[in-house]
């Protein structure tokens, strides 16, 4: 009798009724769409924090891994409290006149991102923007997290998450802003397209990243007097390889957020410019972007572990911003190509320019995110981006990168020289020899196992400890005896 | 006014806008654009003094620990 009560009372709806009933669960599809693709992204951050920290020495475990999680803890308010703000306002490239909306097809955004308008609180007739918001914020903590793993064993924590919130708040969600929304003027003036954020969001951390980079220095001990670079291995290779492979499956909940999902609202998945494309076909390019990028890598490097897998990751980034229209054959190969050139970018920038680029950061998410971008001028030349059907172009591509390049390196390189000036860029080499563990969390975290200091060998053949030689070398280096300076302990 | 859930008028909230936000200070007398309540502000500017002290209090204790840490091992002999 019930079932038959609920035919007879859906029979009785009118035809409006029922368009209200499918468009509330369309929403709530969007809703659980987003929530779940928010809850697969949480693995890129279980991934970086296992990834640094095992790249870490066993000295520095909890120091490397205790900036993964505060990311989490300054990025997220702060990205509340102004970034979005920055996303709905800023298409223009300057704020927006009050809280009316730049563009006429979606006036209400700009006035909907604010902490204290009506979508971003409990809100029983907006099921998306919420959801939208924390897809967007786990966008974010990725951002933040590039630069993270770059700068480990020597900066601080605190100076770490000043630029989380730098870039992770306000440098990449500008970019995004401009180049990567339907309104964006980068999108409608010159068609800029990166589907799937290779510069938005990689090539612009990677750009951050040099500019902390070059003010940061190496870590003490990596290049000897004749400039040769030293490799510091891992102390635990499994949980960086599966730290990595962590990062890979969340990736795909990354490409799926980047989607708007097919509802009655729009009939068919769109890109993040509105243009049409399909969650199959993202998936198929990140996956071959995987295949493609382990391949190019492994050669390359010879089947060095780490430029392969490094290799994958390069390669993804290398065809995320042709994500949606590229064929799974053309990223299989450009992937490809990206893992191999990625090994001999990473290698230059360590040997060559002498950046210490821990995890290979710049040449990885920096490089291949801009590479990603011009590929897209050269291979999908033509497509039309965006609500106006602007077709890519080459040039449109060049702005992008010649924009973004900027934007990500100039805030970065005078952050990161302030904070050296006021001496809370690096840590002080005395604790950056003996580890920074003990000195941020006064514990040892492998306290069964003992700490072996580490040794140089003389010509003589004698053992010593390294440490007064390293500090030795440092002081020389910089001119002055540490903590000799008033107000100095670097 | 901390519990501000509409339990009185829950069975005539419907899918009207004015009816739809009953946060914490936030609108439940059916105002239009009752978002810009006072108490919201007033929450938004505690959340930002929060983010903000929190921030600044990272780098003054890690100053003081990295600090004094290094001045442990200095007087140690490195």
């Amino acid at each position: 009798m019930d079932v038959l009560a609920s035919i007879l009372g859906l029979i009785a709806q009118t035809a409006e009724e029922v368009n209200a009933r499918v468009d509330l669960d369309t929403a709530i599809l969007g809703e659980q769409f987003y929530f779940f693709t928010v809850v697969i992204m949480w693995l890129i951050h279980v991934g970086f924090m296992s990834y640094e920290a095992g790249v870490s020495r066993r000295k520095n475990v909890m120091s490397t891994a205790m900036k993964n999680i505060l990311t989490i803890a300054v990025v997220t308010p702060s990205f509340y409290y102004f970034g979005w703000y920055i996303y709905g306002c800023f298409e223009h490239g300057g704020p927006a006149q009050g809280h009316a909306g730049p563009d006429p097809e979606f006036p209400g955004f700009c006035g909907a991102t604010s902490p204290w308008a009506d979508q971003m609180g409990p809100n029983l007739t907006d099921h998306i923007d919420l959801v939208f918001f924390l897809a967007f914020l786990l966008f974010s903590w990725t951002t933040a997290s590039i630069l993270s793993g770059a700068i480990i064993e020597r900066a601080r924590i605190s100076a770490y998450l000043l630029f989380a919130v730098l870039l992770g708040s306000a440098v990449w969600i500008m970019d995004a802003a401009w180049g990567w929304s339907a309104g964006g003027w980068l999108t409608t003036k010159f068609g800029f397209h990166d589907s799937i954020a290779s510069a938005v969001v990689h090539g612009v951390a990677g750009a951050f990243t040099l500019g902390v980079l070059l003010n940061l220095g190496p870590r003490i001990g990596k290049y000897d007097r004749q400039g040769r670079a030293r490799a510091f291995r891992p102390h635990n290779t499994h949980l960086t390889l599966m730290g990595l492979m962590l990062i890979f499956t969340g990736f795909y909940g990354f490409y799926a957020a980047c989607l708007v999902i097919q509802s009655t609202i729009f009939p068919g998945w769109l890109n993040i410019y509105f243009s049409p494309t399909t969650l199959g076909t993202i998936a198929m390019v990140i996956t071959f972007g995987f295949a493609g990028g382990f391949t190019g890598g492994w050669f390359a490097s010879k089947g060095d572990p780490f430029w392969t897998l490094s290799g994958g990751l390069a390669g993804v980034i290398s065809v995320s911003a042709g994500a949606d229209v590229y064929h799974p054959s053309l990223a299989y190969l450009l992937a490809a190509s990206g893992g191999v050139v990625v090994v001999y970018v990473g290698n230059f920038i360590e040997r060559k320019l002498r950046v210490d680029d821990a995890v290979g950061a710049v040449a990885v998410h920096g490089f291949c995110g801009f590479y990603g971008v011009f590929l897209v001028g050269i291979f999908a030349g033509g497509f039309p981006t965006g609500v106006n059907n602007i077709p890519v172009s080459f040039g449109g591509q060049l702005v992008g990168i010649l924009t973004f390049f900027p934007l990500g390196f100039l805030p970065a390189f005078i952050g990161a020289w302030v904070l050296k000036k006021m001496n809370l860029l690096r840590v002080p080499p005395e604790v950056e020899l003996e580890g920074l563990d003990l000195a941020e969390f006064q514990q040892d975290f492998y306290p069964e196992f003992e700490r072996q200091p580490e040794v140089i060998i003389l010509t003589t053949g004698e053992e010593i400890e390294a440490s007064l030689i390293l500090l030795d070398e440092y002081q020389n280096l910089i001119g002055h005896k540490t903590g000799t300076r008033v107000g100095s302990d670097q | 006014m901390i519990d501000s859930f509409p339990y009185e008028a829950w069975d005539q909230i419907t899918t009207e806008p004015f009816r739809a936000t009953f946060w914490t200070f936030g609108p439940v007398d059916g105002r239009a654009g009752g978002g810009d309540l006072t108490g919201t502000f007033v929450l938004t500017a505690l959340g930002m003094l929060l983010m903000v002290v929190a921030i600044v209090y990272y780098v003054w204790l890690e100053k003081k620990k990295l600090s004094a840490q290094a001045e442990r091992l200095r007087s140690g002999g490195l």
